[in-house]
């Protein structure tokens, strides 16, 4: 397996067509997220020429992970749809705080459902390593995230130093949260 | 590097003022959290969206708990069913996750290890369990 990163016209050819192919096989038809997008494929606003992607990619070409990077200079998922995860807070604006979403680490070829959802994978954790370290190249001190809250057991138990924004909430019968995920490590 | 706080009287009656950090964190010592109202926002049983590092077919859960402070501190831990002198109770089986930074005296932080294990004795010392179970018992039957 290897890890790409980078913007939509900075992968590889064909890896970002066969991504958004990906993401609405997992985010839509395996973990039924309501989400309006093109037939076939998952891709929202905030899918820009200046997000940054980073992927993991199986021997075979298959895709068995991935992430996707929003700079909170502009507009991005918390900030933009999630706001009340804040608590009246202002959303972060900064070169050092970064948003990572869309993160997911399932392997298509395993048709059982697990109810581990977008975690389920070994891949996991090397992806979400991976995407840390990608941001820290991009300036990023921290990562932000909309986050359930199970996210955070898998976190520490990989070594990752992340604490909480604020307390959650109850979205579409789910506790969410926005989670920070430093760039540096316990 | 505080965004805004809020100063409120503690149990003790000292005037005391809770902000947040620019990182997120809010921070504080250890002695003023104690001293910190904390009101039950949730709780519920295990859904298995991960997997968990203890074992077996224990009946195990989790609760959500937050302060009634501008900003708002939150933390929340997960628990096990487990007997208490003969009657059911919840017993905390994980370090707690938090926006807390706890602070020594010199306004140093004590790290995200030191300070997850400060919250917990600090849990440990509240009366939690039957709140927990009253909000299982409400959410599941």
């Amino acid at each position: 397996m290897r890890v790409l990163s980078g913007t939509s016209s900075g992968l590889p050819a064909g890896i970002y067509p066969q991504l958004a192919s990906y993401r609405h096989e997992v985010f839509v038809q395996r973990l039924g997220w309501q989400l309006q997008t093109p037939e076939g494929v998952e891709v929202d606003q905030f899918d820009r020429p200046d997000t940054v992607y980073v992927v993991a990619q199986e021997d075979d070409g298959r895709i068995a992970g991935c992430g996707r990077l929003l700079p909170t200079l502009h507009p991005y998922l918390l900030g933009d749809v999630f706001p009340q995860l804040l608590h009246g807070q202002t959303p972060p604006c900064s070169a050092e705080v970064w948003e990572l979403s869309r993160f997911c680490a399932l392997d298509l070829q395993q048709r059982t459902h697990t109810p581990a959802g977008q975690f389920s994978s070994v891949v996991t954790v090397t992806l979400l390593d991976a995407a840390v370290r990608c941001a820290a190249g991009l300036g990023a001190r921290r990562l932000i995230t909309v986050s359930p809250l199970g996210v955070e057991r898998l976190l520490r138990h990989a070594g990752f130093h992340a604490h909480r924004a604020a307390p959650p909430i109850i979205i579409d019968g789910h506790p969410l949260f926005a989670c920070y995920i430093e760039v540096d490590r316990c | 590097m505080s965004q805004h706080s809020v100063t409120h009287s503690s149990s003790s009656g000292v005037i005391t003022s809770i902000s947040l950090s620019a990182d997120g964190y809010i921070r504080l010592r250890p002695l003023l959290f104690q001293a910190t109202e904390l009101q039950h926002l949730m709780s519920g049983l295990d859904d298995g969206v991960l997997p968990r590092m203890d074992s077996g077919a224990a009946i195990v859960g989790y609760t959500e708990w937050v302060s009634l402070t501008n900003p708002a501190i939150t933390v929340g831990w997960d628990w096990q069913l487990s007997a208490m002198d003969g009657a059911p109770g919840c017993v905390r089986i994980a370090d707690p996750f938090s926006n807390v930074m706890f602070i020594d005296e010199d306004s140093r932080d004590l790290g995200p290890v030191r300070t997850a294990r400060l919250l917990g004795e600090a849990i440990d010392a509240r009366p939690w369990s039957s709140t927990v179970l009253a909000a299982i018992a409400a959410r599941y039957s």
